[in-house]
């Protein structure tokens, strides 16, 4: 993928403008890294700053969705299954006395996105290729199917997985000497991650793969018959997100301490698309904000409005979906937002 | 136009980012306890209790001069009944709200999770006060709710006397009945008792056709279950087989709130709980008249937790003033040995920081339970030396 | 074998349920040659480019595309092998802009491949869509699509150009357009033979050197447009006479 050069080239012919013409997305994107950057200064709070760390890294796993889903058009219903599924891996290769076993944190991470995108592969084999090739409405039931079944999985793993308890993390954070386990380093480590996953997924979506994934959106047989392998591209984008989202994940739950069943399930699976339905899909921006301001939102009113809160938090979907019904920032995706 | 959107969803932003670190540390003066309760959810009904029944206790500990003068203020979250919410909150409460005391939750996944936050990571107090398996052994973690052991060793005698030796173990498939049944067996063989099976079915099944093969195979004279969420279904399933008329019920789990679901399969089924609301004493009622006063008349204190987070509430404060500090350990140090008069009798924290109390054991007639035994000073008997 | 023949159909059939939408069709298309192909709705003319790109599996029957039999090659590879077909109902990436539905058609179609990200400027003057390149598909009128659906392909490369009704929804000063731009392919070197499905006879005689008539499923009549149009079966089908 290093090797992927973006190839789409500046307006040649673009009809004058008045002015100066700023590009909407470079524009959101310095307010963003303006905020990620100002956020620590202006937060204070060291457990307001950790707990926004946790929120980057939800925003991440929004943007993996996003790319299978805003760009890709593969209605995915069950992402958790590889955002929390590595963590268990992770979990239980860092727990389990056997052998090898237990295994420091990064191994364990590099296992875990293995397993992940692993898993994400058989699912694109199966509803992709051959006989079974399915589309739309199906690849969404048996994404479903996935993450429910494995959270059933998980909550009858016995003492593997700790079933309905799950598991514990008894390792933190930790590269070298730095513990980056909570507060600001963990803030740090969070928003380094969102960003460089941020431009790496840029990047991909303007180069060649990320343009024939968008087309796939649009109309499959159209782009097979134009040569490329439809199913192998779908396959490959699907892995590339799992993996990634595996990498956050694992991330996520060590610096939670716990995994539990709920981490892989449908429930999880289905409050990332709200955040990216609520940011504006297809365009990566969109859903780390609907991530961010989601989480905010039901944070703090569920501490102020007891019981009523999550009326409170329907109330604001709705609204914004009917003012925004592209999401907050569909403005960007379209082909203007992709340059 | 897009450059105005643009602009009102940045000033946004910064806005509730403001708004999200307006955590301001609490004054030095009075003492605060955070509850970690699960507010809405499948929970609900318990969480409600828990923060109830702390809530009347710290209203009276205030009335009557607060901690060693100091008023004791309240923060609550709601978790949601959700492990994720679970970990924020409790480490809101700890590491933003600065609390002196957290008391909750209600499951036990969410007490693995509350435990970690807010003992391992921050060496603060965790009071738990629902009933569970037991085997938390940490140095500032306590548990108020009935455990086991407590519920169980005076109880099979009584089934036993009652239905015969024969029993067949019932319960869902993970640690809380699990280790509730490991307990269970040796207990029962000592009364003489025979275990004739034992059989897990998910938490949530809709299949209870091994269930009623397990009863019809091995016959026992009574049941003694742990299958938290969908009991009534399963003594359906077996009424359905014919097999539930003559079979005896014993169980650990159905309180005051649960009850109304399965009364009509289970006449005559014995349950052991700390309280019930057809515990008659003075003491009891009295609590239950002012519960009832300060959250409505329908309001019930349910189960484990009905009387452990006020009791709780009580035996910090002696501890608090014997310690003269609020430090977690210290506090920690002082609440072993501390003995309460609580609604349903006497309760003693051991050394395992688990609750000697009072078992209460009723049975289900007609619309509701009717008491037909007390048992005092039940010892947690949980292994855990600190 | 040396053949001027491009693409080779040897007693095609092929059944749909029971219905057989394609009977025995003998198809040769030479080189340098636009074969007009003309026939009543459901005569199997769509059926019969489906079955040379690809999508439609025949019962019986051989594809020989230049020289070489490709019944198992699959639709991707005989795309990259050098067979282009403009949809019958244009399918341009409606949500992605002109100059992005082009580099669909002209980047290469894995790591290292081909390119001819080069062509695109000159294959959007071609088409006429040059100043339009930022727009989105969507804002497109119907004769705009097949031209840039015709661009798209033709970016790919191909050997073979399969147009399916290339003038739907076209005015008549789209259409010549549309004729002139057919005739400005059959004299480059890259394309070797061109199939334009069309219902307008006129177009047929435009831009085609010969036609091949289809009539459910059959090869009622092949061969210069003058002939087959006196050809009393063809007249007759289309008068309805023929069963």
């Amino acid at each position: 993928m290093a090797t992927e050069q973006p190839i789409l080239t500046p307006g040649a012919d673009a009809p004058p403008r008045r002015g100066l013409r700023l590009q909407s997305r470079r524009v959101v994107e310095l307010v963003g890294l303006g905020l990620l950057v100002v956020a620590p200064v202006v937060l204070g709070d060291s457990f307001a700053i950790d707990r926004l760390g946790r929120y980057l890294l939800l925003a991440a796993f929004a943007m993996t969705v996003d790319v299978v889903w805003g760009y890709g058009g593969m209605f995915t219903f069950g992402h958790a299954a590889f955002f929390g599924g590595a963590a268990y891996v992770v979990a239980i290769l860092t727990t389990q006395q056997n052998g090898v076993l237990p295994l420091p944190l990064w191994p364990a991470v590099a296992i875990g996105v293995v397993a992940a995108a692993a898993l994400a592969w058989a699912i694109g084999a199966f509803t992709f290729s051959g006989r079974f090739a399915l589309r739309g409405v199906e690849f969404a039931v048996v994404t479903l199917a996935v993450s429910f079944l494995l959270e059933r999985l998980m909550n009858a793993g016995g003492s593997v997985t700790g079933g309905q308890n799950g598991i514990l993390f008894d390792v933190r954070l930790e590269i070298g000497p730095l513990d980056l386990q909570r507060r600001l380093p963990f803030y740090m480590l969070a928003a380094v991650i969102l960003v460089a996953a941020y431009f790496g997924l840029r990047r991909f979506v303007t180069a060649r793969t990320g343009l024939v994934n968008l087309g796939i959106r649009e109309d499959e047989d159209r782009v097979a018959l134009l040569g490329y392998r439809v199913p192998a591209v779908k396959r490959g984008v699907l892995v590339l997100s799992a993996a990634l989202a595996g990498f956050v994940g694992s991330l996520y739950y060590v610096h939670e301490g716990i995994v539990s069943p709920a981490a892989v399930g449908v429930d999880a699976s289905t409050l990332v698309l709200l955040w990216v339905v609520l940011g504006g899909r297809g365009t990566l921006i969109g859903p780390v904000v609907g991530a961010v301001l989601l989480n905010m939102l039901t944070a703090s009113l569920s501490g102020m409005l007891l019981g009523t809160w999550l009326v409170v938090v329907g109330v604001v979907l709705v609204a914004v979906i009917l003012f925004f019904p592209s999401g907050l920032f569909g403005f960007l995706s379209g082909p203007e937002g992709r340059r | 136009m897009r450059l105005r959107r643009m602009v009102t969803m940045a000033v946004a932003l910064a806005v509730a980012l403001a708004a999200c670190g307006g955590g301001a540390a609490e004054e030095t003066d009075p003492i605060s306890i955070g509850i970690i309760a699960d507010l809405t959810g499948p929970f609900t009904t318990y969480g409600t209790s828990l923060d109830r029944s702390a809530r009347l206790a710290i209203n009276e500990v205030n009335e009557d001069g607060g901690i060693d003068g100091r008023q004791v203020e309240v923060i609550t979250e709601d978790i949601q009944t959700d492990v994720a919410a679970t970990v924020d909150k409790a480490r809101q409460l700890v590491e933003s709200d600065e609390v002196d005391l957290v008391m909750g939750p209600i499951g036990s996944d969410a007490n693995d999770a509350a435990a970690q936050a807010v003992v391992e990571d921050n060496g603060a107090l965790l009071f738990y006060t629902e009933t569970y398996e037991g085997g938390k052994c940490l140095p500032t973690y306590f548990s108020f709710g009935a455990v086991p052991a407590q519920q169980i060793r005076p109880f099979i005698p009584v089934l036993q006397e009652e239905f015969g030796p024969r029993v067949l173990l019932f319960g869902a498939d993970y640690v809380w009945p699990r280790r509730s049944f490991e307990i269970a067996k040796p207990i029962i063989e000592e009364n003489g008792g025979e275990v004739v099976g034992e059989i897990y079915l998910p938490l949530v099944a809709e299949d209870f056709t091994e269930l009623v093969s397990a009863v019809r195979d091995t016959q026992p004279d009574y049941m003694f279950s742990l299958y938290p969420a969908a009991f009534a279904p399963a003594l359906q399933a077996l009424d359905d087989a014919g097999l539930l008329e003559g079979l005896g019920q014993g169980n650990i789990f159905v309180g005051d709130p649960d009850l109304p679901g399965v009364i009509d399969l289970a006449q005559g089924m014995y349950t052991t709980l700390p309280y019930f609301t057809a515990i008659d004493t003075p003491e009891a009622t009295e609590f239950l008249e002012a519960f009832q006063a300060e959250f409505g008349e329908d309001a019930i204190p349910s189960g484990g937790e009905g009387v452990g987070a006020y009791v709780a509430v009580h035996l910090y404060r002696q501890a608090v003033e014997q310690a003269g500090t609020t430090e977690a350990e210290a506090v920690a140090e002082a609440m072993v040995g501390q003995t309460f008069d609580g609604p349903t009798g006497t309760v003693e924290v051991m050394p395992s920081h688990h609750l000697k109390q009072t078992i209460h054991m009723v049975r289900a007639e007609g619309d509701g339970y009717v008491l037909v035994d007390s048992f005092a000073d039940q010892d947690p008997e949980e292994d855990c030396e600190l | 074998m040396t053949s001027s023949a491009v693409l080779e159909l040897r007693g095609i059939s092929t059944m749909f349920g029971g219905y057989k939408a394609l009977d025995r069709v003998d198809f040769t298309v030479d080189r340098g040659e636009v074969r007009g192909l003309i026939g009543s709705n459901g005569a199997g003319k769509s059926t019969l480019l489906n079955v040379v790109v690809g999508r439609v599996e025949p019962d019986a029957g051989s594809v020989i595309f230049l020289g070489t039999d490709i019944r198992t090659v699959p639709d991707w590879r005989r795309a990259r092998l050098g067979i282009a077909l403009k949809f019958q109902v244009s399918s341009v990436f409606e949500r992605l802009s002109i100059e992005e539905n082009m580099r669909l058609g002209a980047q290469p179609k894995e790591r290292g491949g081909d390119s001819n990200l080069d062509l695109v400027d000159d294959v959007l003057d071609l088409v006429g869509l040059g100043p339009k390149r930022k727009r989105v598909a969507a804002e497109l009128g119907h004769g705009e699509r097949q031209w840039l659906e015709i661009g798209m392909v033709l970016l790919t490369g191909p050997k073979l150009l399969l147009l399916d009704e290339p003038t739907s929804g076209m005015t008549l000063g789209e259409s010549h357009h549309t004729a002139e731009l057919i005739d400005r392919l059959r004299s480059s070197d890259r394309v070797e033979a061109m199939v334009v499905v069309e219902h307008d006879i006129d177009f047929i005689r435009l831009v085609s050197d010969r036609v091949t008539v289809l009539h459910r499923g059959r090869v009622l009549a092949s061969g210069e447009v003058d002939e087959v149009q006196a050809d009393p079966t063809v007249r007759d089908a289309y008068l309805g006479r023929l069963q």
